[in-house]
């Protein structure tokens, strides 16, 4: 550690001290962050040691740890980890290739797609939980109930907002396309997909996330495996640890998609 | 001299809901083979609109255009942008006419690497458009025009995005390249300097709906001046004032 002696901040010049700043700064927030992580962690652990609030209600940190080794020992952590994640990949990719699929479609034939615009807008802002006891009714209780779940959170969003970037792409882009012999194909092929690569992947970004979402409602619903089953079940027969330890598991799976989605938005992002 | 172009009394007219706006009346015009011809007009009288029926993406109302006797000759459109695609280098942007055409042959590919180094891009062949200047896209441009072996070249204000630097010397890049490559070519233009250094015979057309006022042959003395050089003859200031007053005259009478 650098830190026993100060740099002196007066004798340095104007871009040393912007660098120093800037270095500055961004530790100071390094540090709150896990200040604030862990200042929460401590006080329920301490809260909860002290039976300041129960910790058969609450749970606490170490309790969740303990949970959490005994429930890696004997597998059962890593196939409820396992099954959300395969539903939550499997309706992500099916997401990302439809909602492709049908926007090229809707943009390819423009009637037919400001026919379905209204449909598309109402499905996209019904609350999709609603749907879900029908999925159960019509698919079951397995693995395919949960992938259309959390695929119904997505693909209605994703359609619309890829289609309307279609439809935003510069008319003189698409002229260009006609002037060198191309036809309406081209247009799609040469201009548009290539084009809303970076919407594609942003929009990944946000469907991943959604996926989840649903997968997570399908599971609490119809499922008799993953976390979401684990988070119903456990606060049903009041084994809170397994509800608070599948909700922390949830939160590292939602930020490690993230963070995956966004390495490769990050690799392909740089040769647009 | 063989005509390459006759356009017939062509009118044409947009359509909305509240109605109808007649864009061109009745314009008859002939382009000789090798010929370079401007166009000139008030902004918003139909230039562009005129360049997309001689082109073939829209339809005229009325009237014929014929192309030297043929049904269909090969035209080249270079738009007010070079609209380079970004996700592509200058080599797949300049094949990118070949490729829809599935004219992506190796003799194809060879011509490509020929016009590129003869103006000035081959260093940059696998560089993507972003890191060219305003001068290199719109060349590049031009080379992707160029390759689809047009008769007839059909320029839309094509410097109108460069600052005027560029623009002089873009001009000047392009006129020589036209020529050096025999093409015919149109060039619609808002610039009366422009205009008058780079055509053989300037059209002047009046506002909405544009009608052929005059047209008028640029002849100077100096037959192989080039583009910048006729900027300072003595012909180039009579031309530009008769050219400024149609053009006023006719706002005048309108």
């Amino acid at each position: 550690m650098k830190q026993n002696r100060p740099p002196d901040r007066t004798s340095m010049t104007r871009q040393e001290q912007y660098i120093y700043d800037h270095q500055r700064r961004k530790r100071r927030i390094t540090v709150w962050k896990l200040a604030i992580l862990l200042v929460f962690l401590a006080q329920w652990e301490l809260t909860t040691r002290f039976d300041l609030v129960n910790s058969f209600i609450f749970s606490s940190p170490s309790r969740i740890l303990n949970t959490c080794i005994e429930m890696a020992q004997n597998g059962q952590l890593f196939f409820h980890i396992g099954i959300t994640l395969g539903e939550t990949l499997v309706s992500f990719f099916l997401v990302t290739v439809i909602s492709i699929l049908a926007s090229m479609l809707l943009w390819y034939f423009t009637t037919a797609s400001e026919v379905f615009e209204p449909y598309l807008v109402i499905l996209n802002s019904l609350p999709k939980s609603a749907l879900a006891p029908l999925f159960i009714v019509w698919f079951g209780t397995g693995f395919k109930t949960i992938v259309i779940a959390g695929m119904s959170v997505a693909i209605f969003g994703s359609v619309i907002s890829l289609y309307q970037y279609f439809r935003q792409t510069d008319p003189e882009l698409i002229k260009l396309i006609y002037t060198l012999g191309g036809g309406r194909r081209h247009v799609l092929t040469k201009v548009l997909l290539p084009g809303s690569l970076p919407a594609i992947l942003s929009g990944m970004k946000v469907n991943i996330g959604l996926c989840l979402v649903g997968v997570v409602i399908g599971e609490f619903l119809a499922a008799r495996q993953g976390l979401g089953y684990l988070i119903i079940y456990g606060s049903q027969v009041f084994k809170l640890d397994w509800v608070l330890m599948s909700i922390f598991i949830l939160c590292m799976i939602a930020m490690g998609l993230y963070k995956g989605v966004e390495e490769v938005e990050k690799r392909y992002s740089v040769k647009v | 001299m063989q005509s390459i172009l006759t356009l017939q009394e062509i009118c044409y007219s947009y359509h909305t809901l509240q109605k109808e706006v007649p864009a061109i009346q009745k314009i008859s015009f002939d382009l000789h083979q090798g010929e370079f011809l401007s166009i000139i007009g008030p902004s918003g009288c139909g230039k562009s609109t005129l360049l997309n029926l001689i082109c073939r993406l829209q339809k005229p109302d009325s009237g014929e255009i014929f192309y030297r006797g043929k049904e269909d000759i090969p035209i080249g459109y270079m738009l007010q942008r070079d609209h380079l695609l970004e996700w592509r280098t200058v080599t797949q942007n300049v094949l990118l006419g070949l490729e829809m055409q599935k004219k992506d042959t190796k003799e194809a590919r060879e011509k490509a690497e020929d016009l590129l180094k003869t103006y000035q891009l081959w260093e940059f062949r696998d560089a993507y458009p972003r890191q060219l200047s305003g001068g290199m896209r719109q060349r590049a441009a031009l080379i992707r025009t160029l390759l689809m072996d047009p008769d007839l070249l059909l320029l839309d204000e094509p410097f109108s995005a460069l600052d005027y630097q560029t623009r002089l010397s873009v001009s000047d890049d392009i006129y020589r390249i036209i020529r050096k490559e025999g093409k015919s070519a149109i060039l619609v233009t808002h610039d009366i300097s422009e205009a008058i250094s780079m055509s053989d015979r300037v059209l002047i057309l009046s506002a909405c709906p544009a009608r052929v006022l005059t047209c008028i042959p640029m002849l100077f003395a100096d037959r192989q001046a080039a583009p910048l050089e006729k900027r300072s003859l003595p012909e180039f200031n009579e031309y530009f004032n008769r050219i400024w007053r149609e053009l006023h005259e006719a706002k005048q009478t309108a």
